[in-house]
């Protein structure tokens, strides 16, 4: 899968799911912090981002293989 | 979704508490199906943390580049400005400055759609240029959070350019929304004070094309698209 690709799951996520993945994983932001930055709960923004992991798992599976074969068979038995 | 996968999730960014912490690992050392679910949770991540980190650093396009410092500059009451664009896949990009100006427009938004919120930005800019002390909504010395903030906003990461060759400072950010999405405009300063926004807003659809520039005057503006 190329860096397109992927960035394009990611898109797909829709800015909801998206937004504070991207803060809190690629940017180091705490979860507080997204909370006030987004004006939404912390619980909100725990809830976003693992159900942003589980949706980029599921996608990512359907669009090739990962770096570490299998991996992506076995992220769709995420519960 | 269970409960406890989203406090793996959690515990997997540090946010819990240490009470609760020490439930999850207690649980991933006795299950290890739970240990596997945070394993793949951590691939996760690093796929993803692959793609957020290769975002910022993508280099400013040559061709943009190249043309906009080959444009030549429209006489008017503003002395010559500068422009420059910074390029980000999915994300119109486009600068203007002062009185007239450029816009440059990034890659796959056709421009008779954009020309009139384009229009919009132009009058935005043409009263937050004129003010002083309150230019930015957040200053300079914020950069980083800028990035951020503004990034989240527009749904794209991206870094803000280093014009300093151009003899622009940056000065700082603010947040606008046009054609009913977030634009994030990044102003500079040059020495004689004009005031040069670089916009981006993220775009309806992917390029298809490796970017190509040419010029054009659109509604008193000069484009490079």
């Amino acid at each position: 899968m190329t860096a397109q690709q992927v960035q394009g799951k990611v898109t797909e996520l829709g800015s909801d799911l998206s937004q504070p993945l991207m803060l809190v994983c690629a940017e180091g932001y705490s979860y507080r912090e997204v909370s006030e930055l987004l004006g939404i709960p912390i619980g909100t923004v725990m809830s976003r981002i693992h159900r942003a992991r589980k949706i980029l798992a599921v996608g990512l599976s359907e669009g090739g293989t990962s770096r570490n074969d299998g991996f992506f068979d076995k992220a769709k038995r995420l519960p | 979704m269970t409960d406890f996968s989203t406090k793996l999730s959690a515990y997997l960014d540090g946010e819990l508490d240490p009470t609760t912490a020490a439930e999850v690992e207690a649980r991933l050392a006795s299950d290890p199906a739970a240990q596997v679910e945070l394993d793949q949770l951590m691939e996760i991540d690093a796929i993803a943390q692959a793609q957020f980190d290769g975002q910022p650093d993508d280099p400013v396009p040559f061709a943009l580049a190249q043309k906009i410092k080959n444009t030549p500059l429209q006489a008017s009451q503003a002395p010559p400005r500068p422009i420059w664009g910074a390029l980000a896949t999915s994300l119109v990009v486009f600068a203007l400055g002062g009185i007239g100006g450029y816009i440059v427009k990034g890659q796959v938004t056709p421009l008779v759609v954009t020309a009139g919120w384009l229009a919009d930005i132009a009058d935005y800019h043409a009263i937050y240029a004129s003010q002083g002390r309150h230019l930015v909504e957040v200053d300079a010395n914020e950069a980083d959070h800028i990035e951020t903030w503004l990034g989240a906003m527009i749904g794209a990461s991206f870094s803000i350019p280093e014009l300093s060759e151009f003899d622009l400072t940056f000065e700082g950010g603010r947040l606008l929304v046009e054609n009913g999405k977030p634009v994030a405009q990044l102003m500079y300063r040059d020495a004689d004070g004009t005031v040069v926004a670089l916009c981006l807003q993220q775009s309806s659809t992917e390029a298809t094309t490796p970017a190509s520039f040419i010029a054009q005057t659109i509604n008193g503006f000069d484009f490079v698209s």
